[in-house]
């Protein structure tokens, strides 16, 4: 979320709990926002939403190859968990895990479709979602092509990142070489950096994405599709 | 995080957003000891569809925010030694390309290599 309202910058903190995630809260007008969908959900500034983007995770290699110039910001906070907890590998980990009683008593009824700790990503574009479980992507060799609201997109798994990320372009196939994914074209993804078919680094678009667990994503958008799974009942 | 309405000279508390976000996504603490707990006020705007009746509110955040933090280029931290290649962060555009990234505790610590 862009932490600015009408104009003005909002100071946002963690300061609840519903459908097992966080509200966050801005000090200014004490109003609860949900923090995928950047609508506001309790307290003055229901009806407002404020805009979302995406916020990737990835490797300082990757943020260099992107932006040479980037800027860094380095917590002194002391670690809640520890850095295996965190990890991908401990993520993945805790895949068979329920929901603490604290964060399943402010969800109604999960959406049993995926078990609920199951780790993917979740997409979405409009009224359409979608949500690719990491383990479906890696069974298709790290890349999946699909169509989201009317697009082609892609969904890869960067072996420099070690995350899934997805990206709008309109290829009839893939191929990886190394850790580079090239497309029909010859254009190309290396280090999580777009490259168009003369070499050259160029912008490319992604659609609104969340690397999450299962029942938050199901929760906040329970029309969800699963790729490679069940329909709704 | 793109933020086009945010001041790209004044970008902390899009920082602050993009260092609490991993521990929005995946879960509490294993061990957390939460703040008190605010009862609903039945005054207050609701959004249609969010039950107050089952939403938790605290008097004061768990997570302490990262407020103001210090901006400095990512390649001198990185020649200092403090992150490597490898470490991970969280990081969002600010506008033509620029990116800025959070390093922080939770969630963002250097990867292992071989572990995962």
């Amino acid at each position: 979320m862009a932490p600015s309202i009408d104009g003005n910058v909002h100071r946002f903190a963690e300061h609840g709990l519903y459908n097992g995630l966080f509200l966050l809260r801005d000090e200014e007008s004490g109003t609860f926002w949900d923090h995928l969908t950047g609508e506001a959900v309790y307290g003055p500034l229901v009806g407002s939403t404020l805009e979302v983007s995406n916020l990737r995770q990835t490797t300082v290699a990757q943020v260099l190859a992107q932006d040479p110039g980037a800027l860094v910001a380095l917590s002194d906070r002391a670690p809640m968990r520890t850095d295996e907890t965190m990890s991908l590998g401990g993520l993945l980990r805790r895949t068979g895990q329920r929901l603490s009683s604290l964060f399943g008593s402010t969800v109604e009824r999960e959406d049993n479709r995926m078990p609920t700790m199951d780790l993917g990503m979740g997409v979405w574009d409009g009224e359409e979602a979608r949500y690719y479980s990491y383990d479906r992507v890696t069974g298709k060799g790290n890349v999946v092509l699909d169509e989201l609201a009317g697009r082609p997109v892609v969904i890869y798994l960067d072996p420099s990142a070690y995350a899934i990320a997805v990206v709008y372009i309109d290829t009839d196939g893939t191929t990886w070489e190394e850790k580079v994914l090239y497309f029909s074209d010859g254009s190309y993804i290396e280090g999580g950096v777009f490259h168009d078919v003369s070499g050259e680094r160029a912008q490319i678009e992604r659609p609104h994405q969340v690397f999450t667990r299962w029942y938050g994503f199901a929760l906040t958008f329970p029309e969800t599709e699963i790729y490679g799974g069940p329909r709704r009942r | 995080m793109r933020s086009s309405s945010l001041n790209v000279l004044r970008p902390p508390i899009g920082t602050v957003m993009a260092i609490t976000m991993l521990i929005l996504s995946f879960g509490a603490p294993l061990a957390a000891q939460f703040s008190a707990l605010v009862p609903a006020d039945p005054n207050m705007p609701v959004k249609d569809g969010f039950d107050t009746g089952r939403a938790i509110f605290w008097a004061e955040p768990n997570f302490t925010p990262l407020r103001d933090p210090e901006w400095r280029s990512l390649q001198d931290v990185r020649r200092a030694g403090r992150v490597t290649d490898e470490t991970t962060v969280l990081t969002f555009d600010v506008g033509g390309g620029k990116a800025r990234a959070g390093v922080g505790p939770n969630g963002l610590p250097p990867r292992r290599s071989g572990r995962d």
